[in-house]
């Protein structure tokens, strides 16, 4: 029985990788999805960064400061936080307004008090760069201010924390203690896994729909399934020889889509240096193995309903109209999770789908537990048992038969 | 080698087959002749194990097909009306599917597809089915059924889309396996292939069988061509004075 169903399996591969089309969705797109998109992203921020920090900015600034060596210092801090032009005869509000590279500085004093207004265009990217540099430099005069008060006082302002705030990040893997990259790494995981798998979900369920509506509705549309129902196979063998495409096809796909997530990852990295922008997955090996389990799961699960409804359905109309209601729960499962955490109570884990992608996000976050994994994966490998069951029997029934209208 | 009592099948109300018996005996063609609709694919479909009958008994080379429906078709051959092949595969992968499942001698088959694809002309077996005309696929699909060689051989409409030669070669070849002990079930809706190549003849309309004779016994009772039987038969009116008479 097995044997008939691997060979319906190796008819239908051989069938399904002459079509162009299919060779694109389940082999080049999976494994480009994630590098280009990953690398648009890497390249705009790099390019749009690189831009912003090499651009000549000019600021206008209007002073009231009556010392000459005070307005110096002012534009000497400004001078090394970036590449101004200094113009010196007042605020010229046009320009600021109509020039992206251009801000306003007024600056005055009160008592011994510095009084600074940064003007700047807060529609324009570069402009509040300008003005985001402006205001550093100014902070940065504040703190040498600061220091020299003290130093004038006998204080040694290194000495003056009461209080010393370390922080420590956890989930993520950080490299010596080097905080600031953790924390970066931290943003991105948490990007990871709220894209991740809602991606995997959507291409993985959308890829097995349009494969398994083929080979169960469409088969019977075109009448080519009577071809296996006069020959030498048991039904059980062929429901499960689809079965079996269905899965393997689904599985490479997720598969390949697992390979582009890395490509696109080390991409990413390639692009903006991983001092920069540490954007990798520190999940660790087993964390892979887990994300691989349940890349499977889900790629079964899809691949079981789909084959079973299909089977159900007398046309390829039908069968999509069954199974669009789905697909879009399952999306609606998608989106309505992309925002919440990993670590879930129980029943997130014994619902189909849903634990699929807490599955995932637990991964990412570190907030794996090995009952919940467990748990979804008994609860889904117990479905997809259920769902070849069921196309089993409904292969062996009247109803995947009378369909064949002439 | 083939038998089927009171086979009926129902599609909702509608009677396509209306409790038709059946008895074709080792070697012989059996002709299925009736119009279009009188549900000749419906039974063919019943005796082939694809569709279950709503009420009736099959038995095909003395097995029951209720009990042994793999075993069957292990030993019977079918051909369909419409040809329907896997569009991306090509010809000689289609066929080498088919021996995969049937688990049979490659090179044995070999020799066999060389012959029937001789017969038959067939010179495109590395075109995908999908590029096939109407008449290319269904040599394709007869070689794949022949090259078995089966004991029972179910052929609907198996000359129609078939051009005069190749016709006229399978019909040569169908006489020459009955010869050789296997038997044919074959429907059609064209006299005069049911005139020079079956032994028997049933006539089928609106899912009963009105007829059933030789094709000699048919023209002695009637002393009229065959085409004139069929016609009367089949019309509306008078069916029941000839039946009767019969
Ligand atoms: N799957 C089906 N559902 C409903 N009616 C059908 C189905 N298959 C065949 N029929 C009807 O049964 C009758 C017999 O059809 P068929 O056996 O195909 O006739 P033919 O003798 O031309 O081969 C026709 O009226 C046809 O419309
Ligand atoms: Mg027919």
């Amino acid at each position: 029985m097995l044997k008939d169903a691997l060979i319906i399996m190796g008819k239908e591969l051989k069938n399904i990788f002459r079509d162009k089309r299919t060779i694109f969705s389940t082999i080049i797109l999976p494994v480009v999805l994630f590098p280009v998109m990953f690398g648009i992203i890497g390249l705009i921020t790099k390019a749009n960064e690189e831009a912003k920090a090499k651009a000549e900015y000019t600021v206008y600034i209007e002073s009231t400061l009556s010392q000459p060596d005070e307005l110096t210092k002012v534009i000497d801090e400004i001078h090394k936080v970036g590449n101004f032009g200094i113009v010196n005869d007042g605020i010229n509000e046009k320009a600021i307004e109509s020039n992206s590279t251009a801000v306003g500085l007024k600056i005055g004093k009160n008592g011994d008090i510095f009084v600074a207004t940064v003007i700047y265009n807060s529609v324009k990217e570069k402009s509040t760069y300008a003005a985001q540099k402006i205001r550093e430099a100014l902070m940065n005069l504040n703190s040498e201010l600061v220091s020299a008060e003290l130093l004038s006082r006998g204080i040694n302002p290194e000495e003056l924390n009461f209080v010393q705030v370390n922080d420590m990040v956890v989930g993520v893997s950080a490299e010596n203690g080097n905080v600031e990259e953790a924390k970066a790494k931290g943003q991105f995981t948490q990007i990871l896994a709220v894209l991740v798998p809602y991606f995997l979900l959507i291409y993985i369920f959308a890829g097995s729909m349009g494969l398994g509506i083929d080979t169960t509705a469409g088969e019977k549309e075109r009448g080519s399934l009577s071809i296996l129902l006069v020959n030498q196979v048991s039904r059980t063998s062929i429901a499960l020889g689809k079965m079996l495409y269905l899965m393997l096809m689904s599985v490479l796909t997720s598969v390949l889509n697992l390979v582009g997530l890395v490509i696109g990852l080390y991409l990413e990295m390639s692009f903006l240096g991983e001092a920069n922008m540490p954007f990798s997955i520190e999940i660790g090996a087993a964390g892979y193995v887990l994300l691989f389990i349940t890349v499977i799961l889900l790629a079964l699960l899809s691949s079981g309903i789909i084959t079973l409804i299909g089977s159900l359905a007398r046309s390829v109309k039908e069968a999509t109209g069954y199974i669009t209601p789905i697909y879009m729960i399952v999306l609606l499962f998608g989106i309505s999770t992309m925002q919440s955490e990993g670590s879930k109570a129980f029943y997130y884990y014994a619902a189909p789908f849903i634990n699929i992608i807490f599955g995932m996000k637990d991964i990412f976050m570190g907030t794996f537990s090995v009952a919940n994994f467990l748990t979804m994966f008994i609860v889904n490998s117990a479905l997809v048992v259920l769902f070849v069951y069921l196309t089993a029997k409904i292969f062996n029934s009247e109803k995947v038969l009378e369909v064949t209208t002439e | 080698m083939i038998r089927a009592v009171g086979l009926t099948k129902k599609f909702g109300d509608f009677i396509a087959v209306d409790g038709i018996n059946l008895n074709v005996n080792q070697g012989e063609v059996f002709g299925f002749l009736g119009p279009n609709g009188a549900g000749k694919t419906t039974t063919i479909k019943m005796l082939t194990g694809t569709l279950k009958p709503t009420a009736g008994s099959i038995e095909i080379l003395g097995m029951d097909m209720k009990n042994y429906p793999i075993e069957i078709k292990r030993r019977i051959g079918v051909a369909p009306d419409e040809p329907r092949i896997y569009e991306h595969l090509k010809g000689y992968e289609f066929l080498e599917f088919i021996i995969s499942i049937y688990k049979l001698d490659k090179t044995e088959m070999k020799v066999k597809i060389e012959e029937l694809c001789d017969a038959f002309e067939v010179d495109y077996l590395d075109k995908l089915a999908g590029e096939m005309s109407h008449g290319m696929r269904q040599k394709l699909m007869l070689i794949s059924v022949l090259m078995r060689k089966p004991e029972v051989l179910f052929m609907d409409e198996p000359t129609v889309g078939l051009d005069a030669k190749s016709a006229k070669i399978l019909k040569e070849l169908l006489m020459k396996y009955a010869r050789e002990g296997t038997t044919v079930f074959m429907t059609t809706h064209i006299l005069e292939i049911a005139e020079k190549m079956c032994d028997r003849i049933a006539i089928i309309n609106k899912g009963q069988i009105i007829a059933e004779a030789s094709v000699s016994e048919l023209k002695e009772k009637y002393r009229a061509s065959l085409e004139d039987i069929f016609l009367s038969l089949t019309a509306t009116n008078d069916i029941k004075d000839i039946v009767d008479s019969l």
